[in-house]
């Protein structure tokens, strides 16, 4: 099973990326997606290269993005609920891309404001639960969650005292939204970047998991890991965030998936939470796109509509075992 | 050969001084019994020798090198401790959970070798939990999941190894089985061994020396057969003790 899954969920990569480029107002037969993608400035390879290709890898990579940073949250807090906006950094974002979006500011205006506003409070969190000395992961967590709903008040305020024609768009923001088009090569080279920085701390992962005192008499450096998934945490979701807004649900349950389904190894868990959560977000997107259209749905409403039952038989079939 | 050396150490909590001034030189071959009452320091002593915790004063040595100095992963193959307590949030299976002892004998990019799973398979045959080899750690029972972090420590084969109640929710043969092979270990294997123990008995027939803390900052260390006696038991746990003669030679203590 452990051997096989990563062929496995490349191939499921693939067939999502394949279904995605297929599907839409103009549908592409499979047979058409390589010569139009190859071929000539055909419509289809308009079609293709210039809307569909380029919001597909977005989306695989805020997929990937979240999941990588929710199994790692999980590890830092060794908490199962815990997943990559837990600790306020989706809310810090959203307040300012929200206000950015009130200014009546658009494109980069919003985008570059979440950036700001996750780095904000990924640095407020840090610097409120360290400044006492001691840094455990009960209190980071307290601190984020309290953090994050504050957060959350201030995201009410603003979308009461919103004017209506503002209304739509900021509530799409919130649930995670990829129909901007939004950017694609920045989050996708951050994934591989996390990826490959953190592929060697993979074992030390592992041995977090199974609490401090363990990790450290085996020759961990608790306090420097800790250092290191908090912050490469909160920069995968500040990216993943800034190109999409808060896509839930993939962050949280994708590591939980791959448990159930081949163990709490990270050197497997981290490769393979990348590309199941970003294949689960491109075929999520390309719902999101497809079932009501020419409407577009938030792709946040979809993650969790696919995620959920996904999870809870994974959850079912563990517990007979 | 001297593995360990407290040189005037201090220990303390926030606000309480738990032992002043130790001073405790651990060698290949010896088998130490941590005796001391709840809350006289036990834990936080064994952390403080692990070089988890910074001691509040003095040094620590470890084969003759400042222990404060020494890279975290040069310690542990050195040096191992069994946690007083140990939990899993994510499922692992047994042999997976006694493998993670070999980490700190593996480089960065190398993953576990046949060999290691050897030696893993190994301790866990000394523990008797071969039969569970990949079953869940989240299915066994407080007794097994004590034998299975043994285990653990065992895979690690540090040259000390330092156990805070290994007896923990053990039944008395497989109380027996573990000390006894740890001693083993310090005998035949030239380790050393330093383990908080609550049972009297256990320490003075497996360990040949023995670390009192009074809980007041006070200590004594020495040879088990010196120290062990009504009047230093009876102040150690505050309660009398009495020594009686079992009928094979060997000395018994109770409560009275």
């Amino acid at each position: 099973m452990r051997l096989a899954l990563i062929p496995l969920l490349l191939l499921l990569t693939l067939v999502s990326l394949a279904i995605g480029l297929g599907s839409g107002s103009v549908a592409v037969p499979l047979t058409e997606i390589g010569p139009a993608l190859w071929g000539s400035d055909t419509l289809h390879s308009t079609v293709l290269l210039e809307l569909r290709l380029p919001r597909l890898l977005a989306a695989f990579a805020v997929g990937g993005l979240l999941a990588v940073a929710g199994a790692l949250l999980q590890v830092l807090l060794r908490n199962p609920l815990a997943d990559p906006y837990i600790l306020g950094i989706s809310g810090g974002a959203a307040v300012a891309a929200l206000l950015a979006m009130l200014a009546g500011l658009g494109g980069w205006w919003v985008s570059g404001g979440a950036l700001f506003g996750a780095l904000g409070s990924m640095l407020l969190v840090f610097g409120l639960a360290h400044s006492a000395g001691s840094w455990t992961p009960t209190r980071l967590l307290l601190t984020g969650v309290v953090v994050a709903a504050a957060w959350g008040a201030l995201i009410s305020f603003l979308l009461a005292v919103a004017p209506e024609h503002n209304l739509r768009g900021m509530l799409f923001w919130l649930m995670g939204d990829l129909s901007h088009g939004g950017e694609w090569r920045a989050p996708l080279a951050l994934l591989a970047l996390g990826l490959l920085l953190l592929f060697p701390f993979a074992r030390e992962l592992n041995l977090l998991a199974r609490g401090e005192l363990t990790a450290g008499s085996l020759g961990v450096h608790v306090g420097r890991l800790r250092l290191l998934i908090y912050f490469s945490a909160s920069l995968l979701t500040a990216a993943a965030v800034t190109t999409a807004g808060s896509v839930g649900f993939v962050g949280l349950v994708v590591p939980h998936m791959l448990r159930l389904v081949a163990g709490a190894d990270h050197r497997l868990l981290l490769p393979a939470s990348a590309l199941l959560g970003g294949s689960l977000l491109m075929l999520a997107d390309t719902l999101a796109r497809t079932v009501i259209a020419p409407q577009q749905l938030p792709v946040g409403v979809l993650t969790a509509l696919i995620g959920a039952p996904l999870f809870l038989y994974l959850l079912q079939r563990e517990a007979k075992r | 050969m001297e593995l360990l050396r407290a040189v005037s150490l201090d220990v303390a909590v926030p606000g309480r001084h738990l032992l002043r001034g130790l001073n405790l030189n651990v060698s290949a071959g010896q088998c130490w019994a941590l005796l001391g009452a709840n809350g006289s320091g036990k834990t936080t002593l064994l952390h403080t020798l692990a070089g988890l915790l910074p001691p509040a004063g003095g040094s620590l040595w470890l084969q003759g090198a400042p222990l404060s100095r020494l890279p975290r992963g040069h310690i542990a193959r050195l040096l191992g401790l069994l946690p007083q307590d140990s939990s899993d949030s994510f499922p692992a299976t047994v042999l997976e959970t006694a493998l993670i002892g070999r980490h700190p004998h593996l480089g960065r990019w190398h993953n576990e070798t046949e060999e290691d799973v050897e030696k893993a398979r190994r301790a866990l045959a000394q523990v008797e939990l071969t039969a569970l080899e990949s079953r869940s750690c989240h299915t066994l029972s407080g007794g097994e999941r004590r034998r299975l972090a043994l285990a653990t420590l065992l895979t690690q084969e540090p040259r000390l190894l330092l156990l805070d109640e290994p007896t923990n929710h053990l039944d008395l043969s497989h109380q027996m089985a573990a000390l006894q092979h740890l001693r083993a270990l310090a005998d035949g294997d030239h380790r050393a061994v330093l383990m908080a123990l609550h049972d009297v008995n256990l320490a003075a027939r497996y360990c040949d020396h023995v670390l009192m803390l009074y809980g007041d900052g006070h200590w004594q260390a020495g040879p088990a057969a010196e120290l062990l006696d009504e009047t230093s038991l009876s102040r150690l746990y505050g309660h009398p003790m009495m020594c009686i003669a079992a009928p094979d030679g060997r000395r018994a203590f109770l409560p009275r």
